[in-house]
């Protein structure tokens, strides 16, 4: 048993040195590359919160939506979206329709800017617009997936010259010249082409990592950026002090990535971040916070996004899907009574708590012109009578289990007769799979029995874009020009961007004329035809228009502006350049410092005694400068202790006005007070009056506070001193003894929160002088730092090694106790 | 007759490396006998004919499963593990796991370090005071953290320690001056970023192997050796250090070798909750992504770290226990 205990002492001691041991190798292996940038001291920084970490640094690869603001911050397009999402200068300085292209709107010319320059120095051409355009039509088009709407009509490009590109468009079913009207919209990030020549267009489309993104935009990456982005943990950009429309007014901007939305919003609270794209669940706590603290800088946004986001139940209109899935579900009437009794007002008072608008089409009213909504005889209200003649009409019966069956002779019916359809819903989206639940017990109600099939995205994506499936529920979102919206739909998008395999030969000629058409009324018409036949048609039953929720810190940032008024000030904005970067100003965290410039008084040709005390909130050094007020002043830096005494000589018996300016290395406050001084043989007034805080930096409401009342008399007279505090509570009165120094008392005194005058009335038996004091008082304690909480978190280590060390030592010390056996 | 130790040792070791096969091979047929097609995964619907040849070269799906097999083998033989086609796409997926891989055993370590040895000292001291004040104490205490929802605790925690120490990070693994700082300023950020997940993780776990330790002690303590130990003159602790706990640690040592799973799978909902970025969301996140050569990677990852831990664990109850000997 010796030789045991010696082993499980012995691996006790190993163990020990293990832990020590491998905390060392860990940290070993943990990212320690210095970064050799400025230090982030000092750096004024914009963070962001977002869901989620960003799934591709390759902006031909990413698909969500952070990623797509990303490439937003660090590249360029040649024409960004301006705040009412209207076209906006970029690369492109100018552009217009070249006049005498045949036909007129075939070709486009972009004139560009002469400042950009890549992040690693390359100067910015046109051959750089040519490549990134070529890279992606032609051969290329159908591998390079991820800006097909636009690239779908472009046939090449051309440099004019190193600063003037012409892009040419062409029908892509003729492969003649054609009109394009979307050229001043035309939302691709324009890569570099010294770097993206070299990646194979495979690679480019769907593996290249792009470990060190190089743009023309507003923000760099940093050397780290890939080590980043592996972690998920934030991705940290730096301003690009040579951006071609001018600098931000920051240094740094990260985005921090929450994978809770609790944290997020807790993080908004107290100020670790500045601003928090959070979901509507998120958002609502935080205005149930809000309410209960009014006097919180954090301002607010919840309103339809920029992109057009849309929730979209899709309807499978594949016909030769697999033979497991109902066919009866492509049945016009099926289709309508689904859409009937689809109650989209509980669904977005319910499910998204508000936080949404009922959707008809894939374009929402952001859209503005744009947009079509159907009117009174064409809408279909929610009623689930409806919904059941309309099954009756179409010769559906009902089972004795409550589930309809088609007739015999029904066109659509394959190998199932009864409407037994499956949704199929992302699970980690909580809104949709409340969504689809909702469903299957309405739609219960008309004779359908729904089954939702919970799925992981991968599989998600992998049956949709399969074609097999009846039902999936999906969401959309689009850029400034309806043109990538309503391709979604055509028969072009069928293999690899359309989910529910919808062609319409109507849609497509109104498509095809709405992206051909030069008249902006004409071209409006098309496109509400589009947005019509989606509804009509109810391939896609779109049910809301989720709110983009946000919240900010508008005491770190001045500049958020009105993101309802300005859709393209929000953050949704990821079509490069976002105005909202350039107009957010730091606000400085520096405070001035607090200076009490005390009463002097005296005789003249003898020293006066002049005092002043100076605090900075921040505690840095402070200098000052003093001006007697007789023509002479002095410089020098304030003691340790703020306290300021220096000794003048006046000359003349008069009252001087002096003026003292305290500064911190940041900021400086000036302040006034007055030397009286007299004649040898007269009375001197009490002076060198003052009440101050003991402890500035402790000083908040309903906590008692020391305060420290003073006052000299040249003569020496005995003074009596009153104090009356200005929140209603009972005055301090208090003798001073006959001294010619300055004297203090000391009194205990609790505010509660708010601005107080302080009242100080010193008597000194020929002269009563009286003197205010303003003090504020805040609400809340001041934030501790991270110190106290290390100090904490030390002390408990250090005792329990004190109790592991006594206990060690005292092993054997227990022997006499008892052994309790049974 | 006794085993000899180098003889256990290598007849051990060759069980672990014919299991690492076998669940090697497992793993190479899982993802290719799932519903879903390794082809349709693996390659983008929007590619065009001469792209899709191209990935599946690459992949090496135009390969015989024979042939993948042998180059998958191989590849991980030279710790090639692939690239990531979903979570970090285009990534290697050994880069990945470079980046995951130090935050959960930073975490997930050293938790499981400390709740072993806190929870022997507790499981040890309420079993020795079985049925005194310390023990009901110490028993509540037990089962009421085992019980709580482990999420349940961190929330709670995250908005307390944030509410009442407004600069403690409240995500992430570490800061944004991270790589500025010297190694000390770097073990401070750590450990800043590690504290609040690492206690939210460990306190369930320190409450299970109380548990077992506390149970397998109290059975050991009613064995008859405890009276013959006492009866040759041993008092209290020295019955309890000599006698009672090496026989008691027995189960523990079991317990905790099983526990080790945990280690590179993390706790999900902990880093969840923490933002931290451990194994526990990358398999999580893989997972929903589909993203085969990462979910390949860490569910071999796990294997081999629980078969080491188990190994680990039959050389130490080789020591421990003389019956594994015969």
């Amino acid at each position: 048993m010796n030789n045991l205990a010696s082993v499980w002492g012995r691996a006790r001691g190993v163990a020990i040195a293990a832990i020590v041991l491998s905390f060392l190798m860990v940290l070993s292996a943990v990212p320690m590359r210095p970064f050799s940038d400025a230090a982030a001291a000092g750096q004024t920084t914009l963070r962001i919160g977002m869901m989620e970490p960003i799934d591709s640094l390759n902006p031909q690869i990413g698909i969500n939506d952070n990623a797509y603001v990303f490439y937003g911050l660090v590249y360029d397009f040649l024409i960004s979206v301006n705040d009412d999402l209207g076209p906006k200068a970029n690369l492109a300085e100018s552009w217009y329709r070249v006049p005498d292209a045949v036909p007129y709107g075939s070709v486009w010319q972009y004139n560009l800017t002469h400042g950009a320059k890549w992040h690693d120095g390359e100067p910015f051409t046109a051959a750089d617009v040519v490549f990134t355009v070529s890279y992606q039509t032609g051969v290329n088009w159908s591998t390079m997936w991820a800006y097909q709407p636009y690239t779908l009509l472009i046939d090449y490009a051309e440099a004019v010259d190193p600063h003037t590109v012409r892009i040419h468009f062409m029908n892509p079913d003729t492969g003649l010249p054609t009109v394009c009207t979307f050229g001043d919209s035309l939302m691709i990030p324009i890569l570099p082409e010294h770097i993206w020549k070299k990646i194979p267009v495979a690679q480019g489309a769907f593996s290249y990592a792009n470990p060190d993104p190089v743009g023309t935009g507003p923000f760099m990456c940093t050397e780290r950026i890939y080590d980043e982005f592996l972690s998920g943990n934030r991705i940290t950009l730096v301003r690009n002090p040579d951006y071609h429309l001018g600098p931000v007014k920051f240094d740094r901007l990260i985005l921090e990535f929450y994978l809770e939305a609790t944290a997020m919003v807790i993080d908004l609270q107290r100020g670790a971040i500045d601003l928090a794209a959070l979901t509507a669940p998120s958002y609502d706590n935080l205005l149930d916070w809000l309410e209960s603290h009014p006097s919180a800088p954090i301002g607010t946004y919840a309103g339809l996004t920029c992109t057009s986001y849309s929730i979209d139940i899709g309807t499978c209109m594949k016909y030769n899907s697999d033979p497991d899935y109902n066919t009866l579900r492509m049945d016009p009437a099926v289709m309508e009574a689904m859409a009937l009794a689809t109650d989209k007002e509980f669904i977005r008072d319910n499910i998204y708590m508000g936080f949404a608008e009922v959707g008809y089409s894939l374009m929402s009213p952001i859209y503005g012109g744009l947009y079509w909504e159907p009117n009174a005889t064409e809408r279909y209200d929610y009623s689930i009578e409806e919904a059941n003649l309309i099954l009756d009409a179409a010769g559906y019966t009902v089972d004795s289990d409550g589930i309809r069956r088609c007739a015999p002779d029904n066109p659509y019916k394959g190998f199932k007769d009864r409407l037994e359809l499956k949704i199929l819903v992302e699970i980690e989206l909580p809104e949709d799979v409340a969504t689809a639940k909702f469903l299957k017990d309405e739609w219960r109600e008309i004779g359908i029995d729904l089954e939702v099939d919970l799925v992981d995205a991968g599989t998600w994506n992998n049956v949709v874009y399969g074609g097999n499936y009846d039902l999936c529920i999906s969401y959309w979102s689009g850029d400034p020009d309806p043109n990538y919206i309503i391709y979604t739909q055509t028969q072009k998008a069928l293999e690899g961007w359309s989910e529910n395999w919808y062609y319409s030969e109507e849609y497509d000629e109104n498509y095809t004329k709405s992206v051909l058409e030069l008249s902006i009324a004409s071209r409006i018409q098309y496109v509400k035809n589009c947005e019509k036949h989606t509804y009509e048609d109810k391939a896609w039953i779109v049910t809301v228009y989720p709110y983009g929720c946000y919240g900010w810190r508008e005491d770190h940032f001045t500049g958020w502006g009105d993101w309802g008024l300005d859709p393209g000030r929000q953050l949704a904005n990821f079509w490069s350049a976002n105005q909202l970067f350039f107009d957010l100003e730091p606000i400085s965290t520096n405070e001035p410092p607090s200076v009490l410039f005390d009463l002097a008084a005296g005789v003249n040709g003898t020293a006066v005694q002049v005092t002043a005390w100076a605090w900075d909130p921040e505690g840095e050094a402070m200098t000052y400068y003093l001006d007697y007020g007789d023509g002479t002043n002095l410089t020098g830096d304030i003691p340790e202790d703020g306290e300021l005494s220096l000794s003048h000589t006046y000359t003349r018996a008069t009252t001087f006005m002096m003026n003292l300016t305290v500064s911190d290395p940041t900021t400086g406050v000036s302040t006034e007070s007055y030397a009286v001084i007299v004649e040898d043989g007269t009375n001197v007034p009490p002076s060198n009056i003052r009440i101050r805080p003991s402890d500035m930096s402790k000083l908040w409401a309903d906590e008692e506070m020391d305060y420290l009342v003073t006052a000299k008399d040249v003569d020496g007279d005995p003074l009596s001193v009153d104090v009356c505090w200005d929140d209603g509570s009972d005055n301090y009165s208090v003798g001073l003894s006959s001294t010619s120094s300055i004297q203090t008392s000391e009194v205990a005194h609790t505010y509660g929160m708010g601005e107080f005058a302080i009242n100080v009335t010193v008597d000194d038996g020929t002269y009563e002088v009286t003197l205010w004091f303003v003090l504020s008082v805040s609400d809340e304690k001041p934030a501790g730092t991270n110190w106290l909480i290390i100090v904490v978190a030390g002390g408990a280590v250090a005792a329990a090694a004190v109790v592991g060390l006594m206990l060690w030592k005292r092993r054997g010390a227990k022997e006499e106790e008892d052994v309790r056996l049974p | 007759m006794a085993q000899n130790f180098s003889r256990y040792f290598f007849k051990r070791l060759l069980y672990v490396l014919i299991t690492i096969y076998f669940i090697l091979t497992f793993n190479f047929f899982l993802f290719r006998v799932m519903p879903a097609d390794v082809e349709d995964i693996l390659i983008p619907k929007g590619a065009d004919e001469a792209t899709k040849e191209a990935l599946r070269e690459y992949y090496g799906l135009d390969r015989s499963y024979l042939e993948q097999y042998v180059d998958y083998l191989g590849g991980f033989l030279h710790g090639e593990l692939g690239k990531s086609i979903s979570v970090r796409v285009g990534a290697e997926v050994t880069e990945v796991l470079a980046v995951y891989v130090p935050n959960t055993l930073l975490l997930v370590g050293f938790g499981t370090i400390l709740a072993v040895f806190v929870g022997v000292v507790l499981g040890r001291e309420t079993a020795w005071r079985r049925g005194k004040l310390a023990d009901r104490i110490g028993s509540s205490f037990f089962i009421v953290f085992y019980c709580m929802p482990t999420f349940l605790f961190a929330l709670v925690m995250l908005m307390l320690v944030t509410h009442y120490f407004p600069s403690w990070p409240a995500r992430g693994t570490f800061s944004d001056d991270y790589y500025d700082l010297d190694l000390f300023g770097k073990i401070i950020d750590r450990i800043q970023y590690m504290l609040l997940p690492m206690f939210a993780l460990v306190i369930e776990t320190i409450a299970a192997f109380s548990i077992v330790t506390r149970s397998s002690l109290i059975d050991v303590l009613t064995e008859d050796y405890m009276v013959t130990a006492v009866a040759k003159g041993l008092r209290g602790r020295q019955v309890l250090r000599a006698h009672a706990m090496p026989n008691a640690m027995l189960p523990v040592v079991t317990t905790v070798a099983i526990n080790v799973g945990w280690v590179l799978s993390g706790s999900i909902m902990i880093e969840i909750i923490f933002s931290y970025q451990g194994l526990g969301y990358l398999t999580w996140d893989a997972v929903w992504g589909q993203d085969y050569p990462v979910m390949q990677a860490v569910f071999m990852l796990e294997t081999v770290a629980v078969l080491f831990a188990n190994f680990i664990a039959d050389m130490m109850l080789f020591k421990l226990d003389p019956r594994v000997k015969v």
